[in-house]
């Protein structure tokens, strides 16, 4: 299927595909009001519940449709958007939201203090008696309750210091939706007709897993403060358009069919920007790419081994073979956008030669196959490819061969989604597990360290680590961010010295590869689109 | 399955029951052994719908996922699960999807029509053009066209369908424009009348074209070698010695004839038709019920699933009563009345 890809390409964009050419600049022209962008889209299929629903697919169509209390920038800054201020108390386990006046959902219901409880409430209790999860991402294990001050205030409490509180507000799935549609039955939940939102665009029609029209709502002058746009949006109409196979949206991209395709292959750009089509991958807070290393997995306890594995991947190779130019190598375990991240590309450098050497100190020895053993166990086990992000087959392609350069054979596992979970999720036996995580505050580190409060446990030690157990309580407990930062990046580096996370490449979920006729689009922290502000040169 | 029907169809005459009735009432046990199968051939796969939400959540606890089974009624039993679903089928009620939170009845009409209008456009072009192409051979063995047509079928045959499906978006959407890369229908056009019609037939073309490809080839063989047994037989010889003309004989005589086998394949095919339509429904974005059992495999949603495959078995059952009438249309041979006669 690649090679077909490929062919069809080439096919396409004729001998100039084999020359690299920039990516067209933006210039400056004037906004232009009207005029009608078609988006495709691989997939629309999570649907339109609430919560996890929103996936990453999903979450582009639901920032034109709905609004967020705050805007989160590529730094991790909130700043004011339905929540037009917010007040926290010294210890960071009590906010009070201002809400702008004026706000309304498309059904005409105001967006008031009593919606937007709502819709905190939902987000960190869920309902699964109608089959709402929690939000993984908000900090719901301190989560005390939603109190409606007045109209336009509401005080949400948390049971001790919260950081991140404020940020996940920004997050893609923490949209403000109406109350009655917060309220619907479990089988009436994913009726977009019935899902009304607050944003600049409103439905116009939908087909389930098909397509999304949205048109521009003329009354909307409440986006995020930090956008140069505001008032209602310059597009007059956004059609989101599922076609499942990346080749054919480049196809119809390069046809005039459509201004922008999600997520081509990155091997796939080159013959585009030859044609004036850009590439925009936008900076996304949250972790790299990479493998949590389960260290109940059999001979994982090992830090030896761990740390052959960190040094026998060759990084650069990654990005050379299966990214382009547009990918940096990464430096730690966080993004680089990351305002905590540090650099420690000293602990991750490509050194076989210390890999062989730790393995043979830990008693691995090279058979006459070339796989290491010990005793009469082999150094072998299953790796399982992230079937959310697409470039993972291709990463783990290149890691299965490097690894096997030092006498370590990792076979490669390609499965969708639930035998992902049903295979890899609590099972000890797999020692690497890939991670794909995004986040909007970088205290989110510290809940993947260890058990305690409902923590993820990445690294399988529950509490038996005492230092990874002060850096999360640290984290936790912190009210202040700068000295956050610090326990930060001391937790980075020792996660990696340890080889409990195995970084590979940027993790970038989000390509939005356009016409050079779209303008003025923005980007969340999270890398989603914003097209308030957008609109196409003519 | 289609000839059963007629050879069963005497008793009728001795006051039974109406042979259209008997073959209703024979599907009842056929469609309950069905969705046993169905029912029982998905609890085998790994994970349920609780692990997708879980992996999309990235931070579900276990006290969540329980609570979500507990909700959904996966922590029950299979056998009581199974009871459960077999109720609901025979209310009619067949639940709503766990991941769309949409009634899977309402799921399954929505996206029903273009699969049949797919399908049925895809057999027509099939049966009509792989007809024409296996007389055309039949009429010339051996000679050029013969040669031609026959490679032109098996290339047809052999060639993978999402492929050609790639190739017919670069050659006629993407080099020459002519045609829509996907879709049914250009979104939001609000066309109606002709122009509704025209749209819908240019989204049509290139996904019916090529869905049609696999069987064309199949029938144009058929044809070809039904139509070559047929060349020396008696009633041929004698329709030739009374004056008829070739294209008299070939049409009215061989090829009615060689119709027989080809209602019978057709009746096959209605089935892998159905599967065949996910790969071109996935290429050219048609918003069929192919793609929904495809995601519904892939994220576990055993509503929607088990719902698709019932509704699917009940097409593909009703189409075969369709083929033994069409029988009698073509063979008055096979009609009860004939056969008692």
């Amino acid at each position: 299927m690649p090679l077909a890809r490929r062919a069809l390409l080439t096919l396409l964009s004729g001998s100039a595909a084999l020359l690299a050419a920039p990516a067209v600049a933006q210039t400056a022209s004037p906004r232009r009001s009207g005029g009608e962008l078609t988006f495709l889209i691989g997939s629309l299929d999570s649907g339109w519940g609430l919560n996890e629903k929103v996936d990453s697919y999903t979450g582009i169509v639901w920032g034109q449709l709905a609004d967020k209390i705050v805007h989160v920038d590529d730094k991790g800054e909130a700043t004011p958007w339905i929540a037009e201020r917010w007040e926290e108390n010294a210890g960071q386990s009590e906010f009070i939201l201002h809400l702008r006046a004026g706000p309304s959902f498309a059904d005409g219901s105001p967006v008031d203090a009593r919606a937007v409880a709502a819709n905190i409430e939902l987000w960190a209790r869920g309902d699964t008696s109608r089959g709402v999860g929690r939000l993984g991402l908000f900090p719901s294990s301190t989560y005390k309750g939603s109190e409606v001050l007045d109209d336009r205030r509401v005080r949400v409490s948390f049971t001790r210091p919260t950081l991140s509180f404020i940020p996940t507000l920004g997050y893609h799935k923490t949209v403000l939706r109406s109350l009655a549609s917060l309220n619907l039955k479990a089988e009436e939940l994913g009726n977009l007709d019935r899902q009304i939102g607050s944003g600049p665009f409103t439905l116009q029609s939908w087909l389930e897993g098909d397509h999304v029209v949205l048109r521009r709502r003329p009354d909307y002058n409440w986006g995020p403060q930090a956008l140069a746009h505001q008032g209602p949006a310059s597009l007059e109409r956004i059609t989101f358009k599922v076609v499942k196979d990346a080749a054919i949206r480049a196809a119809a991209l390069q046809a005039g069919q459509a201004q922008i395709a999600l997520n081509i292959a990155p091997h796939e750009l080159r013959p585009l920007k030859a044609r004036g089509i850009r590439a925009v991958a936008p900076d996304s807070l949250g972790f790299v790419s990479g493998f949590s290393v389960n260290t109940r997995a059999p001979f994982f306890d090992d830090v030896r081994l761990r740390q052959a594995l960190q040094h026998a991947i060759d990084r650069q190779e990654i990005l050379d073979t299966v990214f382009t130019e547009d990918w940096k190598p990464v430096t730690t375990l966080l993004q680089p956008n990351v305002p905590e991240a540090a650099d420690l590309s000293a602990l991750l450098a490509y050194d076989p030669e210390k890999s062989n050497r730790l393995l043979e100190e830990a008693g691995w020895q090279r058979g006459a196959d070339g796989i290491r053993a010990r005793g009469s166990d082999k150094l072998r086990f299953n790796l399982f490819a992230s079937p959310w992000v697409g470039t993972s087959k291709q990463v783990d392609e290149v890691i299965v061969q490097q690894l096997q350069k030092v006498g370590i054979a990792a076979r490669l596992q390609v499965v969708d989604i639930a035998t992902f979970n049903a295979r890899v999720r609590n099972n000890d036996s797999v020692p690497l597990r890939e991670i794909s995580r995004s986040f909007l505050d970088a205290g989110v580190v510290g809940n993947v360290l260890t058990d305690a409060d409902r923590g993820d446990n990445w690294f399988k030690l529950g509490q038996s680590n005492e230092t990874l157990n002060r850096l999360a309580q640290d984290i936790a407990t912190a009210v202040d961010r700068r000295s956050r930062a610090e326990t930060l990046k001391e937790a980075q580096r020792y996660v990696l010295e340890q080889g409990l996370f195995i970084p590979t490449a940027q993790l970038n979920q989000r390509l939005y590869v356009q016409a050079g006729t779209v303008k003025g689009e923005a980007y969340s922290g999270g890398g989603y689109a914003l097209y308030h502000g957008a609109w196409l040169d003519a | 399955m289609a000839g059963a029907g007629t050879l069963s169809a005497a008793p009728a005459a001795r006051g039974g029951l109406p042979p259209l009735l008997r073959r209703l009432l024979q599907v009842v046990p056929v469609l309950f052994g069905i969705a046993t199968l169905n029912f029982l051939i998905l609890q085998l796969a790994p994970g349920d719908v609780v692990d997708v939400l879980a992996g999309e959540a990235g931070a579900a606890t276990p006290e969540t996922m329980a609570a979500l089974r507990q909700s959904f009624g996966l922590d029950q039993p299979v056998w009581l699960q199974y009871l459960r679903y077999l109720g609901q089928l025979a209310s009619l009620d067949l639940g709503h999807s766990y991941r769309l939170n949409l009634p899977v009845r309402a799921l399954i009409l929505t996206r029903l029509p273009p699969t049949l209008l797919l399908m049925v456009s895809a057999l027509l072009l099939a049966i009509v053009l792989g007809s024409l192409a296996g007389i055309l051979a039949a009429r010339q063995v051996g000679g050029w066209l013969d040669t031609l047509l026959s490679g032109v079928t098996l290339l047809s045959y052999a060639v993978p369908t999402f492929w050609l499906g790639l190739m017919a978006i670069v050659l006629f959407s993407a080099r020459l424009g002519w045609l829509p890369s996907g879709g049914m229908l250009t979104i939001g056009a609000s066309h109606d009348g002709l122009a509704l019609l025209q749209d819908l037939a240019a989204h049509l073309v290139l996904p019916a074209v090529t869905l049609s490809t696999f069987y064309l080839a199949v029938y144009a063989r058929l044809v070809r070698s039904a139509m070559l047994e047929l060349h020396g037989a008696d009633f041929i010889r004698t329709a030739r010695a009374k004056g008829a003309g070739e294209w008299r004989i070939t049409l009215h005589h061989a090829f009615r004839n060689a119709l027989l086998p080809m209602v019978t394949m057709a009746g096959y095919q209605a089935a892998s038709l159905l599967s065949g339509a996910v790969l071109v429904e996935t290429v050219f974005s048609w918003p069929g019920l192919g793609r929904l059992a495809y995601e519904a495999i892939r994220t576990r949603d055993l509503n929607l699933l088990l719902g698709i495959l019932f509704f699917s078995s009940i097409l593909v059952v009703i189409v075969n009563i369709a083929i033994d009438g069409v029988y009698r249309l073509v063979d008055p041979r096979v009609a009860p009345r004939a056969r008692r006669a």
